[in-house]
């Protein structure tokens, strides 16, 4: 169990009577950029909730860097909510400053490079932000923590094409190499050059845990194609 | 980290009602003196009216305000998508709540004090002075003269009691949206309906409770013993009604401090 950075063992999570996780089983060790995918509804959410501290498992375990979700793991957890979580009457500059204060292994420096090269002015109000830029820069306060464990819960998903590889671009170069990125996504195609391993999820349940090159040996397909393959209607 | 706590809750608060609330210092200013240039004309008792009006107009808003403010900033932080942010911050859900508990007390007790100055601002002058001889007069002939130095200790514990309801207040508030997010939807509704449901239990409990005391008093030995215990010794009876009002107002705040933790720490579901 120490040996994984992130280790899930029979996870089970109820929202009233329906089930979200049906004993989710996860071993992810360091160093990795994690795709972890399936369908609305296949729980991708509620593990990453998990991880976060967000919400709390109904049954199973899980351990990260070899302890309980809490305050010791929240210090090394740097996540991207897929929604825009920031108070929108904070400047940029202000925000900056809030992740500074809290979090120890914040970068200072490369946050105001990462949105210098950008062009956002620090002095603005999150509110007058195009809604691209908000989650730039949402992802840029992520990216900017010197984390073990990135978890980026569909950093993607709203951001057109171009600025796709700009995302991408950022996850890669500003990831400490010792850490791990976990990526939750639909847009399997568009991050699959850059995932070592894929977790697929259905109804609850890890149905795939390989890498990469695995799968495109034994299957001969790419991601993309697989998770056609598997989730097909 | 409760030290950053501390600093961003104020920041955020005090954003919001220091412009009320110096803007309510300037009105009681402005009326007080317009009272120096009294006349008998209409138009003075026009202007001053208005000014007046204004004053009170604005010390209701600076009052509403701080009730808004204190429950939003509560449920914003926590439950709304802000709680993204706020519980993924490496900082326990108790540091939260009673960082949010002692800033929203202290809030309300920062306009309170704007409240009292804006009135004291408006009587200025000889009216003031009167109002205060008035009450040392009482203070010195009523209460150290027949209570000794029982008064200092009377003083304290009204304040542990005025401070701690304050409190217990805000947890109530608290503990409703808490559990109104226990719900699946329409959680700020269940919310409300869990304030109503609060408070008509707490206004049947209080009225039984004195309907028993009032039928019952003269037929149970032990509540005759009790009137005459209060009788008998009426400075210790006040010391034991302050105690026993901080016990009754803790326990509650305990129990709905425990309400807001256990739904945060095990009930927790951001939209």
């Amino acid at each position: 169990m120490t040996d994984y950075l992130l280790y899930a063992e029979n996870l089970v999570k109820r929202y009233g009577t329906r089930p979200a996780l049906n004993g989710v089983h996860l071993r992810i060790t360091k160093g990795k950029i994690i795709g972890l995918l399936g369908p609305n509804g296949s729980g991708k959410t509620t593990i990453i909730k998990i991880i976060n501290g967000l919400l709390t498992a109904d049954g199973g375990t899980i351990v990260i860097d070899g302890k309980a979700p809490g305050v010791d793991t929240k210090k090394i957890v740097s996540y991207l909510p897929d929604n825009n979580y920031l108070n929108t009457y904070m400047t940029v500059r202000e925000i900056v400053t809030y992740f500074k204060d809290f979090y120890e292994d914040f970068r200072e420096e490369l946050a105001y490079e990462m949105l210098s090269r950008l062009g956002i002015q620090p002095e603005l109000k999150l509110k007058t932000l195009s809604k691209g830029n908000k989650e730039k820069v949402c992802l840029i306060l992520t990216m900017s923590r010197n984390a073990k464990l990135y978890v980026l819960d569909e950093p993607i998903a709203g951001v057109d094409p171009a600025a796709r590889d700009y995302v991408i671009d950022t996850i890669i170069q500003n990831q400490n190499p010792d850490a791990t990125v976990l990526i939750s996504t639909h847009l399997i195609s568009d991050i699959e050059q850059v995932l070592d391993e894929v977790i697929f999820l259905k109804d609850g349940v890890t149905v795939l845990h390989k890498t990469v090159d695995e799968i495109r040996e034994e299957n001969g397909k790419s991601i993309d194609g697989l998770f056609r393959e598997v989730f097909r209607w | 980290m409760v030290k950053k706590l501390f600093y961003y809750e104020f920041k955020s608060y005090l954003r919001a009602l220091v412009p009320v609330n110096l803007i309510l210092l300037a009105i009681a200013v402005m009326t007080r003196l317009l009272q120096l240039f009294e006349t008998e004309s209409i138009s003075y008792y026009l202007l001053y009216g208005s000014s007046l009006s204004a004053y009170f107009i604005t010390a209701f808003v600076a009052m509403l305000l701080t009730t808004i403010t204190v429950i939003v900033r509560f449920y914003k932080n926590l439950f709304s998508a802000e709680g993204y942010l706020t519980f993924t911050l490496p900082v326990t859900s108790t540091q939260h709540i009673l960082t949010k508990l002692v800033t929203g007390v202290c809030v309300g007790a920062i306009t309170t004090v704007c409240l009292v100055l804006s009135g004291m601002i408006l009587t200025a002058g000889e009216l003031l002075v009167e109002i205060f001889k008035a009450i040392g007069y009482l203070f010195k002939q009523i209460f150290v003269a027949e209570m000794g130095w029982h008064i200092a200790l009377y003083i304290l514990e009204l304040l542990l009691v005025l401070i701690l309801s304050a409190a217990y207040q805000n947890l109530v508030i608290y503990a409703c949206i808490a559990l109104g997010q226990r719900s699946s939807k329409n959680r700020i509704m269940m919310a409300i309906v869990c304030y109503f449901a609060y408070y008509m239990i707490s206004e049947t409990v209080s009225t039984v409770l004195t309907l028993i005391i009032t039928t019952l008093a003269d037929s149970l030995t032990v509540l005759e013993a009790i009137g005459k215990f209060f009788t008998n010794h009426p400075l210790a009876s006040i010391h034991i009604f302050f105690l026993i009002s901080i016990a009754v107002v803790t326990g509650l705040g305990i129990l709905a401090f425990y309400i807001i933790k256990k739904t945060v720490d095990t009930r927790l579901n951001l939209e």
